[in-house]
Order: structure tokens, then sequence, then C-alpha cells
């Protein structure tokens, strides 16, 4: 990685998922700056960089809730994969859904990837930090 | 890093142009069984089941060596991502280039990861193990058409 810093967007609205997604991903050894919204309205400003997110950088990776006040998950990626611009930031969904019908419409939009949050607390850890191993220590990003 | 064997039975297409990826790919997999084609328009055939793909298993994930600046490969990239039948299964390309211009060419095509191949074997082999228990054992997929 040749940028110091990877911006990471994190697009949840549960108080108790944001604490423990950020604190996972900040035991990582990758140096990151973790933003968080907690509404589709407020993530779609973000990444237009509209109002009081005037000035914020551009997400290298977004996390993404699907289910979510004001604007739905489901209608940011739509929005994001559909911009020439934003459509190059990858979008891992990690959703407390499993089902079928949301996994497929996730891959159809082009969510990069769809994980589901585990009820465990220890596996949820672990699956936030394999999330930074694999796209952050792995996988080229567009940075 | 993980080094464990990836879940058995899943079945992945490779897209590789030299034998020293497969046999790379093919000691990182394990159990998996994997189907490699070597040639652009082949997996298009094998995904469509044409000719003599008529039989072709529906893949879970599909590994694609790439140039992406090389016309063909992006247009693979691109008819793979754009067609209903397909697109959903994710398509993770496998790069020895590193530029940036390449990495967002990929994404801007839908690729769902890119990897720059290591030129080191054993840190090749890695990668692709870490691919695998990656996207075969975490990640949900989508299920098959």
């Amino acid at each position: 990685m040749t940028s110091p810093k990877l911006q990471v967007l994190l697009i949840e609205d549960n108080p108790g998922d944001v604490y423990l997604i950020t604190h996972a991903l900040n035991l990582g050894a990758v140096p990151k700056s973790i933003d968080v919204v907690n509404d589709g309205e407020a993530a779609l400003s973000y990444l237009h960089r509209r109002g009081r997110f005037r000035g914020v950088h551009r997400p290298d990776l977004v996390v993404l809730d699907l289910n979510l006040p004001r604007v739905d998950g489901r209608k940011v990626l739509a929005e994001l994969k559909t911009n020439p611009v934003l459509m190059t930031i990858p979008v891992v969904i990690l959703s407390s859904s499993s089902e079928p019908s949301d996994i497929a419409a996730a891959y159809e939009r082009h969510a990069n990837c769809f994980l589901t949050k585990p009820w465990d607390l220890i596996e949820y850890l672990d699956l936030v930090r394999a999330i930074e191993d694999y796209w952050m220590g792995c996988v080229a990003l567009p940075v | 890093m993980h080094t464990e064997a990836p879940t058995a039975a899943a079945e992945i297409l490779l897209l590789a142009q030299h034998d020293y990826d497969v046999a790379v790919i093919k000691r990182a997999t394990g159990a998996s069984y994997v189907n490699v084609v070597a040639k652009c328009p082949n997996v298009l055939s094998w995904l469509r089941r044409q000719g003599e793909y008529d039989r072709a298993a529906r893949p879970d994930l599909i590994l694609l060596d790439l140039d992406l600046s090389n016309d063909d490969d992006c247009e693979l990239l691109s008819e793979i991502k754009e067609d209903p039948d397909f697109k959903r299964i994710p398509v993770v390309v496998l790069a020895s280039s590193e530029s940036h211009e390449n990495i967002f060419q990929a994404y801007s095509l839908n690729a769902n990861a890119y990897i720059c191949k290591p030129t080191d074997r054993e840190e090749y082999v890695r990668v692709i193990r870490a691919t695998l228990h990656f996207w075969l054992a975490l990640a949900k997929l989508p299920r098959k058409l």
C-alpha cells in the first residue's frame, strides 16, 4: 500500500454494530481512518461530498449495512454502482440478512461482496478482522 | 493468515494463460474443483454452455488472469458482468499489473476484487488461499441459477 492511510466509510445505523466494527477494524495493523454515517441519506451526502460532508476524502472501501433509516442500503448501493465516479469504490455488504433474495440482489447491483453478521460475538469480530485481512491486506484497492 | 484448505466441493472457473499460474492455483485450492480454461472466448462458452462445454458446471467463483491494458480482456470482464445469467457470480481478477489505471479499469468493469499476483511463489499460493477462504468460507454467495 502506497497511501499512508486507507479511508473507510462505514454506513451502519446500529450503535452496537458501529462500536464493534470500528473496534475490530482498529485492532488491525493497516493504518486507516474510519468515518461513520448512520443513515442512507447521510451516506449519499458523504459520497457526493454535499453539505456538512464537503471536503471529506473519497473512501477507498465502503462497508454498507442494508437496512438503514431514511434511504435504504439497497438504494445507496444502486446509486454508488451506477455513478461513473463512485462505481469503482469497492462495497462490502455487512448485513444481518442471509436471505438468498438479498444476496442475489446485492451481487446483481454489483456489490463487491456480501457478508452476514454472525450472532456470535467472537465470530462477528473474526469476520470484521477478515474484512481487514482480505480487503486491506490482499486485494488491490483503487486508491 | 489463513493456510487451511478452503471449503471442499466448490466449483471454481479459472482463466489462466500460463501453466505456472495453473500449477500455483491448483496447489492452493486443495479439495475444490478447479476447471481451467486457457482462452478468453472459452470462458464465455463455458458460462453459456456452448459447444464442447454443454455440460459445464456453473462456477461458485471465477478467477480471471487478465491484462486490463488488453481490449479483449476488458471485453471479457464486461461481458461476464453485464450478462443477466451470470453477472452475479463473483469475479476475482488476478493480474501482474499494479498500475492504478488497470486497477480502476477492473473495478469500473465491476470486477469484485483485484489481486496483484505476487512474484514470489509461496506468497502467490498464500494470496490464492486467502482469496478462496474469503469467498468460499466467509462470503455469502448467490445461489446458482
